[in-house]
């Protein structure tokens, strides 16, 4: 008999264990899919009723988490399931004793979850598909998103999965698989996040929650959708491989520690007093570690209100002996845990000192210029609506600027003192700065002088134009165009929706007429206010998709908004125009890109 | 063979077993006896690859037994607990075992189940404890496998069943020349279906024997003399044990029982009486030698 790693005996066994479970999952995430379908629909229809301008684009996603919450609950239900053979000695032993290799075991039964996990994606994929095909009237299935949702979901399942099984492979009690596994999949991403938001918090410069690599909360799906930080990073693929690539590290973990698990430590809360130890101090320092982050900061501050600080380290000491109590169940085992509480406060105090040092570090950064290699400006991402002009700045400003003069007026910013120039400082903008070693984002705040130097420079690049003259490709469910028509008094002003086939006519139409216009004119009409005075004018909005955004903590799509009238752009405000006195509500298909 | 090499297993502090070491004989039923927290139990888990020894290896054949499925496929383990899976019948845990032993025998599983008169349909997990042994005994000889292993396998079995199941086994070791390791903290229930027997103690393996040598080997003798004597009388005799009442002694000896008796009857007795000993009384005159209390049950 060869040594396998995996067999089909045991794979099937594995899906029986957890058959129920999924089934009963199955229907939730069946009724969850139908739920946000009808939710949207009736939103829909009743836009429809009352006038034409839609809901938010973004509901549908919020409808979509009580799906993605079904994987998250489903994805701990089934793991816990199907190994719960670890937790019981006769059910160790029995698998222990057949005739397979633990690597065959282990890896057959997580073949067998993964492929639960599957069907009940598949099943939430197909009906999803389904339910919006059959309403295809009202809303419109991007198929690309649902895919990435639904990637994002499994990864977000290994994740889960991975830090189970990790637990799993040392402890031997649910209490002590469920303390463990969600002290591995929280307690390092709380301590980073709470890190970050610490330093976001006491330095004004910092923005945002990337003060080191994969720092950003949104990067770990569960723990993004649990801690409420973003309900967009799903379907960010960047989200989507850090997730899955440290599922798959706790995963090749746990192998490893499953393979070396002794059979014998079933039913135990740890397999040695050494491991309990370690349990315990990990318990106590996940409370602790998090006040004294917020310690550090607070000092920092000069913030010298200490009282909440002695609650919460209390609470972390009760939690000590707590954990012990509970998975030992002997209260003598108290006192021989003492000592360990030394090691809490000792590990308390280096977490001091580092993250004092990342802060300095942090408060330090770009304030030296000789170091700054180059900088860039970054999007507004908190804004929804750019001009076209804003846009094409903010694309140009993604190059790298190496200019020292413009590198100097950063420099100076990050070394200012905001209160002390309040009244002469009139724009925050957000910059990359990128030194020999590393890149950060920081925000500055400049004068008026200094940001037209830094905007003046980019208008005068060729890229500046070619993103004014070519027009951003814009995602067509979402373009969107007003027109404004002052006819001797009377008022008259209508939104278009356009669909594929009238996104392409318009966009043609408007490029015809930049070219008749001239660059120049169009770039001064984009400049200018003045098209707006015209009696004769009006807006599109192309919404782009600007998923790179996210990675500095921006939202997945931006409206970019052109402007048009009938003098400079006659072509494509006279086609509106008829589309506008042809349009009616029955042709309104409301696109649901997020799901 | 199985060779067991200077086996030990520590929980912590505790050191279930140390330092054992013995060999089991292909088509032999070797039992195994030891009080509550010998090590038993343990030791049968190190034999099927289920705990890893902490000193030591277990090897059939020259190969360790640890994580080889090709070794495990020809052992199966009977627990002192059954455990069958999450609402299995007979005949779903014969399909889990059919696929993953090479020799399962439906035919047999089948047959058996109905002289043990269990419905192969119906969850195993509401059978009575009794009648969880036997269905796992059923399995494990329908699976066919070289080595059995029986952890306390008697316990829970009325007289009828337990003489039922001891049967079996005895047929099958005869009939595939299969091997059987058994374990028990009641040697009578050993005695008569065992060729080797071993002794358990607080860890050690303190006795190792084949049954018929065990029983020929020690002896007792009741024997008087007319004078008054003591124990020096026999110097020269290898004696475990010498008790005397007035003037009759009893003698526990070990040696050749005719040479020992020509030995005494030349000492001019007015009693001479060899009797022979139980497995209880053989061991617990052998525990005694070695300094260990041990009660039988």
């Amino acid at each position: 008999m060869k040594k396998k790693i995996w067999d089909k005996g045991l794979y099937i066994e594995g899906l029986r264990r957890g058959r129920t479970m999924t089934i009963v999952f199955a229907i939730i995430a069946l009724l969850t899919v139908l739920f946000t379908c009808s939710s949207v629909m009736s939103r829909s229809r009743e836009a429809l009723d009352y006038t034409s301008v839609s809901v938010s684009p973004n509901e549908g996603i919020l409808y979509a988490w009580f799906s993605i919450a079904v994987f998250l609950v489903a994805a701990p239900f089934l793991t816990l399931r199907t190994f719960s053979f670890l937790n019981s000695r006769a059910s160790c032993d029995f698998w222990h004793a057949i005739p397979h290799t633990r690597t065959c075991l282990y890896v057959s039964f997580l073949s067998a979850l993964l492929t639960e996990y599957v069907f009940l994606l598949a099943v939430t994929g197909v009906s999803a598909w389904l339910a919006f095909l059959i309403s295809s009237r009202f809303i419109r299935l991007i198929p690309g998103t649902l895919i990435l949702f639904l990637v994002g979901s499994f990864s977000a399942c290994l994740l889960i999965t991975g830090a189970l099984l990790l637990a799993m492979s040392r402890t031997g009690t649910l209490l002590s698989n469920l303390v463990v596994g969600g002290m591995i999949l929280a307690v390092p991403r709380t301590l980073i996040t709470c890190i970050a938001m610490m330093i976001r918090g006491s330095l004004e410069q910092v923005y945002d929650l990337n003060i080191m690599p994969f720092s950003d909360p949104k990067y770990n799906i569960p723990f993004g959708f649990l801690a409420g930080f973003d309900t967009e990073t799903i379907r960010l693929p960047s989200s989507i491989l850090y997730t899955a690539i440290l599922g798959l590290i706790y995963l090749s973990l746990s192998l490893w520690l499953f393979n070396t698990r002794k059979s014998e430590n079933a039913g135990a809360s740890a397999p040695s007093r050494r491991l309990q130890a370690v349990c315990r101090i990990a318990v106590g320092c996940s409370v602790s570690f998090i006040v004294t982050v917020y310690l550090v900061g607070n000092l920092a501050d000069g913030y010298t209100y200490y009282l909440p600080y002695i609650i919460f380290y209390t609470v972390s000491v009760i939690l000590y002996f707590l954990y012990e109590l509970l998975t030992t169940k002997r209260a003598k085992n108290l006192i021989t845990a003492l000592p360990g509480l030394c090691i809490v406060i000792v590990l308390n105090v280096l977490l001091g000192f580092t993250v004092q040092g990342i802060y300095r570090s942090e408060d330090a950064f770009g304030r030296d210029a000789d170091k700054i290699k180059s900088v860039s400006v970054l999007s507004d991402d908190d804004r929804r609506t750019l001009t076209l002009t804003e846009y094409a700045l903010e694309r140009c400003g993604k190059s790298m600027i190496t200019d020292r003069e413009v590198i100097g007026i950063i420099s100076d910013a990050l070394n200012t003192e905001t209160q002390d120039n309040a009244s002469k400082l009139v724009a925050n903008v957000k910059v990359r700065i990128r030194t020999a070693f590393t890149a950060k984002n920081r925000l500055v705040s400049l004068k008026r002088s200094d940001l037209s130097k830094l905007t003046e420079g980019l208008k005068n690049t060729d890229e500046f134009t070619d993103h004014m003259i070519n027009l951003p490709d814009a995602v067509k469910y979402g373009t969107r165009a007003m027109i404004c028509i002052n006819d001797d008094g009377n008022y008259y002003e209508r939104v278009i929706d356009l669909d594929d086939d009238k996104y392409d006519v318009i966009r043609s139409l408007l490029k015809e007429d930049i070219e008749s216009l001239g660059h120049e004119k169009w770039l001064e009409m984009n400049f200018s206010t003045a098209g707006e005075r015209d009696d004769r004018h009006g807006y599109l909005w192309l919404e782009i998709d600007n998923a790179e955004a996210l990675k500095n903590g921006g939202r997945l799509n931006i409206s970019v908004r052109i402007p048009l009238n009938s003098t400079d752009t006659p072509k494509t405000f006279e086609k509106l125009n008829e589309y506008a006195a042809k349009d009616t509500f029955d042709t309104y298909e409301y696109p649901v890109p997020e799901y | 063979m199985i060779n067991v090499e200077h086996i030990t297993k520590k929980f912590d502090d505790f050191t279930a077993l140390s330092d054992v070491s013995f060999k089991v004989k292909e088509g032999c039923i070797y039992g195994m006896v030891g009080s509550n927290g010998a090590g038993k139990s343990t030791l049968l888990r190190i034999l099927n690859g289920i705990y890893k020894p902490d000193g030591g290896d277990v090897t059939l054949d020259g190969s360790s037994v640890w994580e080889s499925p090709e070794i495990k496929s020809r052992f199966f383990f009977v627990p002192d607990e059954p455990y069958f899976t999450s609402g299995a019948s007979i005949e779903r845990m014969a399909a889990m075992y059919g696929s993953v032993y090479p020799s399962f025998d439906r035919a047999q599983c089948i047959s058996l189940s109905a002289k043990f008169g269990l419905d192969t349909r119906k969850n195993i997990n509401t059978f009575s404890k009794g009648m969880k042994r036997q269905a796992a005994v059923i399995l494990a000889l329908s699976c066919k496998p070289d080595y059995y292993f029986f952890d306390e396998t008697f316990d829970g079995l009325d007289p009828v069943m337990r003489t039922h199941v001891r049967n079996l086994i005895s047929e099958d070791v005869i009939d595939r020349s299969a091997t059987a390791i058994l374990t028990s903290h009641s040697l009578r229930e050993l005695e008569d279906l065992c060729d080797q027997l071993a002794l358990l103690h607080k860890g050690g393996l303190v006795l190792d024997s084949d049954v018929s040598q065990l029983k020929t080997s020690l002896f007792k003798i009741q024997t008087a003399f007319r004078d008054g004597y003591d124990a020096t009388r026999f110097d020269g005799l290898d004696i475990v044990k010498f008790t005397k009442q007035g003037s009759v002694c009893n003698l526990i000896v070990r040696g050749d029982r005719d040479e020992v008796a020509a030995r005494i009857k030349a000492m001019d007795p007015v009693l001479l009486d060899i009797l022979p000993l139980s497995l209880d009384e053989i061991f617990t005159y052998e525990m005694e030698a070695l300094g260990y209390v041990f009660e039988t049950a």
